[in-house]
């Protein structure tokens, strides 16, 4: 009896290893894109936000309302969404041109300097860092920062 | 361990895994339902997002009903079903409602689970020409030049270079802007003069183009005319070949209505000439060929073409655009005096000149690389009705 019992332990110890990787691993997985869906949703809903022809709650136009913008990236959503802190908001003036102008947090930019054409971008920073030790050998440090433009209409009669 | 305990146990890890399952079967109804009502939401929100901007367009630009255009774009995004357009005001509201199967939740007793999303769009319609005065040569010096005295335009002037404004007792009601140097008073007065002329840092676009193939034979502009559409080929337009063609009445002096398209020259000089034209000439660019003058007294020209378009200059005399003596050859020359003319005369490849034309009135825009108008007690006032609409469309929630 007790020599059956130290099998099904030796038994034990031999599966468990390798149950517990392939648990972590989908887990780690599973992490994975919940982060990365999660950061590409974020910057869909704040560019989607920032082109929207009205005023935002704060009164000014939502092109210009940088905290709102952010609040639209960082959402409602359940998980994998970032930090208003790793959402960068910035105008160019359309496609090939250089970025000229930050919408930094806690500010309103000022609409006289952006034209009807330019566009926002909203960028998320946004690192996978695995934290299950073995897992990351092969999925951590992914760079998963994700960039997303729209053309602003400034205003509609 | 004896037999019986050991099938008590077998028993016991059976209600454990049981009363797992159910907690098990929650989570799996949070994570997987969960994650496809999200996925959901998303899609219904790019079907609603089409069609409320599919609405918006239709109704500004279509000639079909925005409902059914809007129902139609959620159906290609996958929603035939559970959507609705209306129109509040302005806007086009379109709602899409998706009822889901919740596999999972059925096991908490949840079946199904409803996602609505909302999408609100609006479209505007704004004049492409907003400028009396338009010149667009960045490398021209004084490009845009009103040389005369007691000139009044009223409407918007852009120069691409400087504003050169000489003579006196010269208004423009209106903005003014240029890349260079702008006068004030006394060679003009500015209304309102706070502010005004305004210096800018890029060049602007031309606030219309129109390309010359949509006037050749067989182009839009062509097909549209239909039997309007008087092409001279090669051939110059002027009285003779007018009175060739039939298509001027030397008693009245009166032009037929029409679209006049020739890859040469245009040169009328006579007096008192009526009609509803557009003149279009389409030479080959490098050449001095495609010019407009216009000379005599008491014109009364007004447009044929429905964008407003009176005079349209081809003439490019040196490639590339960018050479200077571009600027300083007229592709239009309009003298006399007693002219009244509406539409916009464009020239995107020269210089339209006004000289001597007094007492003269141009309802509409010059729009141009260069303009030198040098005539005195000329009125240019800027038409909003002429021009193309540009349509705008937007979401606004």
């Amino acid at each position: 009896m007790s020599r059956e019992r130290g099998a099904v332990l030796a038994e034990f110890g031999v599966v468990i290893p390798i149950l517990l990787l392939v648990v972590f691993t989908l887990f780690e997985f599973g992490r994975f894109t919940i982060t990365a869906t999660g950061v590409s949703s974020a910057v869909r809903d704040a560019t989607r936000y920032g082109i929207a022809v009205a005023d935002g709650d704060s009164g000014v136009p939502r092109y210009v309302d940088c905290d709102a913008i952010r609040a639209a990236a960082s959402g409602t959503s359940l998980f994998g969404r970032p930090e208003p802190a790793d959402v960068t908001v910035a105008y160019d003036h359309g496609p090939g041109t250089a970025e000229f102008m930050l919408c930094p947090a806690g500010t309103t930019a000022s609409p006289s300097s952006i034209a009807t054409g330019d566009r926002i971008v909203v960028r998320v920073d946004s690192t996978f860092r695995s934290v299950v030790p073995f897992a990351s050998f092969f999925l951590d440090d992914i760079d998963l920062s994700t960039e997303g433009k729209r053309t602003i209409v400034k205003d509609l009669s | 361990m004896d037999d019986a305990t050991k099938g008590a146990q077998r028993g016991a890890a059976a209600i454990l895994v049981a009363a797992l399952l159910i907690g098990l079967m929650g989570i799996a109804a949070v994570a997987l339902d969960g994650s496809n009502a999200y996925r959901t939401r998303s899609d219904t929100q790019r079907a609603a997002d089409a069609a409320a901007l599919a609405a918006a367009w239709e109704d500004c630009t279509g000639t079909g009903d925005p409902i059914a255009v809007g129902i139609a774009a959620a159906a290609t995004n996958g929603y035939p079903t559970g959507v609705t357009v209306t129109h509040a005001g302005d806007d086009w509201v379109v709602t899409v409602d998706e009822t889901i199967e919740a596999p999972f939740g059925r096991a908490i007793g949840r079946g199904t689970m409803s996602v609505q999303t909302r999408a609100v769009a609006r479209c505007d319609l704004t004049p492409a020409d907003q400028y009396a005065l338009f010149t667009g040569g960045t490398h021209c010096n004084n490009s845009l030049s009103l040389t005369g005295s007691s000139s009044e335009v009223t409407g918007d002037v852009h120069s691409n270079s400087d504003i050169q404004i000489s003579g006196s007792s010269n208004t423009i009601n209106g903005n003014g802007s240029a890349l260079g140097t702008a006068p004030g008073p006394p060679q003009v007065q500015w209304v309102p003069s706070a502010g005004n002329p305004e210096a800018v840092a890029l060049p602007l676009e031309y606030p219309v183009m129109y390309a010359a193939a949509s006037f050749a034979p067989g182009g839009t502009k062509a097909i549209e005319a239909g039997s309007d559409y008087h092409d001279f080929g090669a051939a110059d337009i002027d009285i003779a070949s007018l009175t060739d063609a039939g298509l001027w009445d030397p008693v009245t002096s009166t032009l037929a209505t029409g679209l006049y398209y020739t890859t040469g020259s245009v040169s009328l000089s006579a007096s008192s000439v009526a009609g509803t034209v557009t003149f279009v000439t389409d030479p080959p660019l490098g050449t001095n060929g495609g010019t407009i003058s216009m000379s005599g007294s008491g014109h009364t020209l007004t447009p044929y073409d429905s964008s407003g378009l009176l005079m349209f200059s081809g003439h490019q005399k040196q490639l590339p655009l960018s050479h200077n003596s571009n600027c300083t050859s007229d592709a239009v020359g309009l003298s006399g005096s007693g002219m009244d003319w509406t539409g916009i005369i464009y020239a995107p490849g020269g210089r339209v000149r006004m000289s001597s034309a007094s007492n003269s009135s141009l309802n509409g825009s010059i729009i141009a690389l260069s303009t030198d108008l040098s005539g005195s007690s000329l009125t240019l006032v800027y038409d909003s009705d002429l021009g193309e609409d540009i349509p705008r469309i937007g979401l606004r929630e």
